[in-house]
């Protein structure tokens, strides 16, 4: 499904359930691929009260999402231009009260998001991990659910969930795992092809499978450093599995 | 009906228990001979005439947009395009006697809802609240000191009264047709009837709890880190 028209981008969320399998550094550095192959991207850090996106980018931002839900800011004059056709919208950190919205706040920022996407080919969101409300919501506003996680029990008991979850409450169907933290490509596909089993039998989901992230030390150095390793490492093991994540993402 | 016309209530028949069998709504705006004429024509009526309400007992108007099917129709046009949810509340208070009873009841819930054009009729002693905004967590425990406020008022009368309540909640990934959602409101209120007092919704604990991952998934999906790997996609 492609965005064939600005005014209707398509709309990715990227979800774990488990924190810490990598979600924010896969967005970003999705998203800087994305904007290396023309297209106009926008990323929310869907974390909206422990943002890490600017982090990860070496953002020093002066204004988050925040201002859009509590003072009802223009989103537009928030973003952030990362490079040409890549920006990003900043969300808060240490304010428990944006990552509990009420109904009210959340539909207010989702009309407020709706009047921006439409400049944008793609909209990424890193959301926050668990299945909280802003998760929930997140997913359910996407038109396509990126799942990360890891071939570890928990990652993959929570992502389950999550999807479980979407899929229970939200009627959503269109998933695409990717598995991070890979030893090889072989585990990978395994991971996939274990989870893409337990979600047919039980959910009746078949998952898309976007592909696997390996172990490499180039994504601990560019996290450190503040800066994609797309951009700093582009010939890393990580960087070229990013690369066909995109091309896979374009394609369909 | 009595706030759009003025109209006298006018019992035809009475049973052993004194209370009407059936009422005849006369024209006010008719001239003395029009109604001497009608009341002629019912051969029930007799000594058993009574007066029942005049139009100066009209009810206050609960809600100047209509009927409640026309409010619960804006109402959800309004979830579909803010996504926020909307709640639907039936309260029927039985063992009600009279109009007085009923313009009681009518005040004490209008009295404790935050906007009273919320509040509409659904059928002679039922009403109906519609909470918009609010999601099924919001609606039980707006739902719930609603209940109370009446439970309350009616623990206090001298006349054995009941209250049931029923209550559903609509979100907008699935939003049905207005007679649709007063009916799942009315369902549970009629559980509520039969089941005993209280509020009853739609069991939503048992369909959060659906999401919950089984033991016999946790096994399926462990099964791959014990037994190697299935076979490639």
């Amino acid at each position: 499904m492609k965005a064939e028209n600005k005014a209707t981008p398509k709309i990715v969320s990227i979800s774990s359930g488990k924190g810490g399998v990598g979600k924010t550094s896969i967005t970003v550095n999705l998203a800087t691929a994305l904007a290396g192959q023309g297209k106009k991207v926008l990323l929310i850090d869907g974390d909206l009260g422990l943002a890490n996106v600017d982090v990860i980018l070496g953002l020093n931002v002066r204004h988050t999402i925040r201002e859009t839900v509590e003072e009802g800011r223009d989103p537009s004059a928030t973003l952030v231009e990362i490079l040409p056709g890549f920006s990003v919208l900043p969300a808060s950190s240490g304010v428990p009260e944006m990552a509990n919205l009420s109904y009210e706040e959340q539909a207010f920022l989702t009309d407020a998001l709706e009047r921006i996407i439409g400049d944008f080919d793609y909209v990424l969101v890193d959301t926050a991990a668990g299945i909280g409300d802003s998760v929930l919501w997140f997913n359910e506003w996407a038109d396509v659910n990126f799942i990360i996680l890891s071939p570890d029990p928990t990652a993959m008991t929570d992502a389950y969930a999550l999807i479980k979850v979407l899929q229970g409450r939200y009627g959503k169907k269109n998933f695409h795992l990717i598995v991070n933290q890979v030893k090889s490509k072989k585990e990978g596909q395994e991971v996939y092809a274990n989870m893409k089993t337990v979600l047919e039998k039980f959910l009746g989901i078949i998952p898309g499978y976007q592909g696997a992230i390996p172990q490499d030390s180039a994504v601990a150095r560019a996290v450190r450093s503040q800066r994609p390793f797309f951009m700093s490492q582009p010939g890393s093991r990580a960087s070229l599995a990013i690369k066909d994540i995109c091309e896979r993402l374009l394609s369909s | 009906m009595a706030r759009e016309y003025p109209v006298e209530c006018v019992s035809v028949g009475r049973g052993d228990d004194d209370v009407p069998r059936a009422v005849l709504y006369l024209d006010s705006n008719l001239d003395r001979s029009g109604k001497e004429e009608i009341l002629r024509s019912c051969p029930s009526l007799g000594k058993g005439v009574r007066r029942l309400s005049g139009p100066d007992d009209v009810l206050p108007a609960i809600s100047t947009s209509g009927t409640l099917k026309n409010m619960v129709n804006t109402e959800l046009a309004k979830v579909k395009k803010s996504r926020l949810p909307c709640g639907l509340l039936l309260l029927k208070i039985t063992g009600v006697d009279g109009r007085a009873d009923l313009q009681k009841n009518e005040a004490v819930i209008r009295n404790s809802l935050p906007q009273p054009e919320q509040l509409a009729h659904y059928g002679e002693t039922t009403f109906a609240v519609l909470l918009p905004g609010l999601g099924i967590r919001q609606a039980r425990c707006e739902a719930q000191r609603i209940y109370e406020k009446v439970r309350e008022h009616v623990d206090c009368r001298e006349k054995e009264m009941s209250v049931s309540a029923g209550m559903t909640v609509c979100v907008a990934r699935h939003i049905p047709g207005a007679a649709t959602f007063i009916d799942m409101a009315a369902s549970q209120l009629q559980r509520a009837e039969q089941e005993g007092p209280g509020i009853y919704w739609e069991d939503q604990k048992e369909k959060e709890n659906s999401c919950q991952v089984t033991a016999e998934e946790r096994a399926h999906l462990f099964s791959f880190l014990t037994e190697g790997g299935k076979d490639q996609p």
